[in-house]
């Protein structure tokens, strides 16, 4: 760091720039707050607007008689609620698979010492970075060849798999900040190794896992691009591949796209509300913590 | 001078018997290794050779192999060239600009703010949003109808209206702004993270000794938290260079083939309507999956190099 001559200012002048900064700091957030959460206020207020309203009035927010008659349409003509439940059904058992296999890998790695770790290490860290999309093609001839395309057990396991690394590297962060006195102490209680992970290890880093939890899950529910190519039989389409489905490229009725978008947006959200205070240390865990 | 010894020396190499097996560390790793070997490691090995094959949707299994013809067809392709060119384009722009916004809303909320929480919050519900949606979202506020929010709202201040997805040049900018708006706040938390572990009393010290606020952060903050940086750029740059989803809902790749990204031209070829008769052209596909890999590859190089070695190859 070099070495810059600084000037010190009047007393008076901080103060009253703190002061300044003070409110201009409250009106900058509620401004960035307002642009990033404007867009869904306004969705929900474009899906229960009167049709006339969508092109006369696009600013006015307040609905002019809300109507609920969209949401009904969606719910009555297309299997929408089939999707949650299939989404509800990916979501978690990608992730519920990602957890279990991840716990047993990080502990193998981070309560081991041997030959080949650093490599195993490397390899795992190198499959996190490469994102599955890139591999789509042959994961469709693949799921083709094990008899799991169109089917809700191939996403499940693909979904599981592919977050793994992800699963493993958090994981084995939080394992690691555990002294291993704590295993032995339970060994010399005559605990196997698997007794000592389940019952004295997991959970201590249930915190680990749950924001684990949360980040996988978000991921898996708002996936699309591999679910729209290997699921063909709408009653398994995920939430995703309906609302395209639904919509096409190019819906053109706003109330129809902005309904369908927020039947997406809500349960994800709830989760995300419930969660959150998990959330922020797993979303940086693969580089601030260590 | 000798190099001083790691703390755990590796254990000599024994035979390797089934107790010694059963008692070490593979049994934990089979499940995640298994799994990642068939559904990850498998498939990209064998996007290579799919890459050298005219394999269609109707010739899974029985495809001819073809040489380097997908290639040589995808590179003499203008199409191709054209969204190569546009997701360079894209990734430059949107990690940048997602960098300086994401980090000027880490420096906001790092100041002592009551309901510091609830403005995170606020600001973190674009990150759960799936792409996909985001892309229908904004395709509706920025439309040029006379439903178009945005629009609207300039032609309140006097502003003509912007033609957001009709004009290629500018449809290119404004699918950047959509991206920065669904990542810069992920960008936001990961600084907001590296903030964090700056101690208060180097920044204060600095206060009183005068420092303006840009001193501090050119000073202070940035050195400290380069290493971050480079790391989250790094991350940042291998999503956003695989963008696909986002560009199905927002654009379509329009208008004409102004918007179409790598992942988009990739998916379209092999899957673009034409899977279901037997059309779809997963050879070329694949060679364009090559193409992004190994960008991609390029990008975790650099990645493993900073992130990984430079803490001596310890996580």
């Amino acid at each position: 760091m070099s070495r810059v001559p600084l000037r010190p200012l009047p007393r008076w002048r901080r103060e009253g720039r703190a002061q300044l900064r003070f409110g201009l700091d409250h009106v900058l957030a509620i401004l960035a707050s307002l642009l990033f959460v404007y867009p869904l206020i306004w969705l929900v207020s474009a899906s229960l607007k009167p049709a006339w309203q969508i092109y006369r009035a696009p600013l006015v927010l307040i609905p002019d008689g809300a109507t609920f008659e969209v949401y009904r349409r969606i719910f009555t003509s297309t299997p929408f609620a089939t999707y949650l439940q299939n989404s509800l059904i990916y979501a978690v058992g990608g992730t519920l698979l990602t957890i279990l296999v991840a716990i047993v890998a990080a502990y193998g790695l981070s309560r081991h010492e041997f030959r080949g770790k650093q490599t195993a290490l490397l390899l795992i860290l190198t499959v996190q970075l490469m994102p599955a999309l890139i591999s789509a093609i042959p994961v469709y001839i693949l799921m083709q060849r094990l008899d799991l395309f169109n089917t809700q057990l191939g996403i499940v396991l693909l979904y599981g798999a592919v977050s793994i690394p992800f699963g493993v590297w958090v994981l084995k962060g939080y394992l690691d900040t555990i002294p291993k006195e704590l295993d032995e102490s339970a060994w010399i209680d005559g605990a196997g190794k698997l007794y000592t992970l389940w019952r004295i290890l997991v959970p201590v880093i249930v915190p680990g896992i749950a924001s684990l939890f949360i980040i996988l899950f978000v991921g898996k529910w708002n996936e699309f691009a591999l679910a729209s190519i290997l699921l063909r039989d709408p009653g398994i389409f995920s939430l995703t591949v309906g609302t395209y489905t639904l919509l096409g490229p190019d819906e053109s009725d706003f109330r129809l796209t902005a309904a369908a978008s927020l039947i997406n947006i809500v349960p994800i959200l709830l989760v995300f509300l419930g969660l959150q205070r998990f959330l922020i240390s797993g979303l940086t865990a693969g580089a601030v913590k260590q | 001078m000798r190099a001083t010894t790691p703390a755990v020396p590796p254990p000599p190499r024994r035979r390797m018997t089934l107790q010694r097996f059963v008692g070490g560390p593979w049994p934990w790793l089979v499940p995640a290794l298994g799994m990642l070997a068939l559904f990850r490691a498998y498939p990209m090995l064998h996007q290579a050779w799919l890459s050298l094959t005219d394999m269609r949707t109707a010739t899974i299994g029985q495809a001819r192999f073809v040489g380097l013809d997908n290639y040589r067809f995808i590179f003499t392709d203008p199409g191709f060239l054209g969204s190569l060119g546009f997701t360079f384009m894209f990734t430059v722009g949107s990690v940048g600009l997602s960098f300086v916004v994401g980090f000027a809303l880490a420096l906001l909320l790092n100041r002592p703010l009551r309901g510091r929480s609830v403005y995170r919050t606020a600001i973190l519900t674009s990150w759960v949003i799936s792409s996909l949606i985001v892309g229908y979202m904004w395709q509706m506020l920025l439309n040029e109808s006379s439903a178009g929010v945005v629009n609207g709202m300039l032609r309140n201040l006097g502003i003509p209206a912007v033609a957001w997805f009709s004009d290629p040049a500018i449809a290119r900018i404004s699918v950047i702004l959509v991206d920065v708006w669904r990542s810069s706040a992920y960008i936001m938390v990961f600084m907001l993270g590296g903030l964090q572990t700056i101690p208060r009393e180097l920044v204060e010290a600095a206060m009183i000794d005068g420092a303006s606020a840009w001193q501090r952060l050119r000073h202070i903050v940035l050195p400290l938290l380069s290493g971050l940086i480079t790391i989250a750029l790094i991350f940042t740059t291998i999503a956003t260079f695989n963008v696909y989803e986002l560009i199905v809902s927002l654009t379509g790749g329009g208008p004409g083939r102004a918007t179409m990204t790598l992942g988009y031209q990739m998916f379209r070829t092999a899957f673009g309507g034409g899977e279901v008769q037997g059309l779809g052209l997963l050879g070329r596909g694949a060679a364009m999956g090559m193409v992004m890999f190994l960008i991609t590859f390029a990008f975790t190089i650099l990645y493993l190099r900073v992130g990984f070695y430079r803490r001596g190859g310890r996580a």
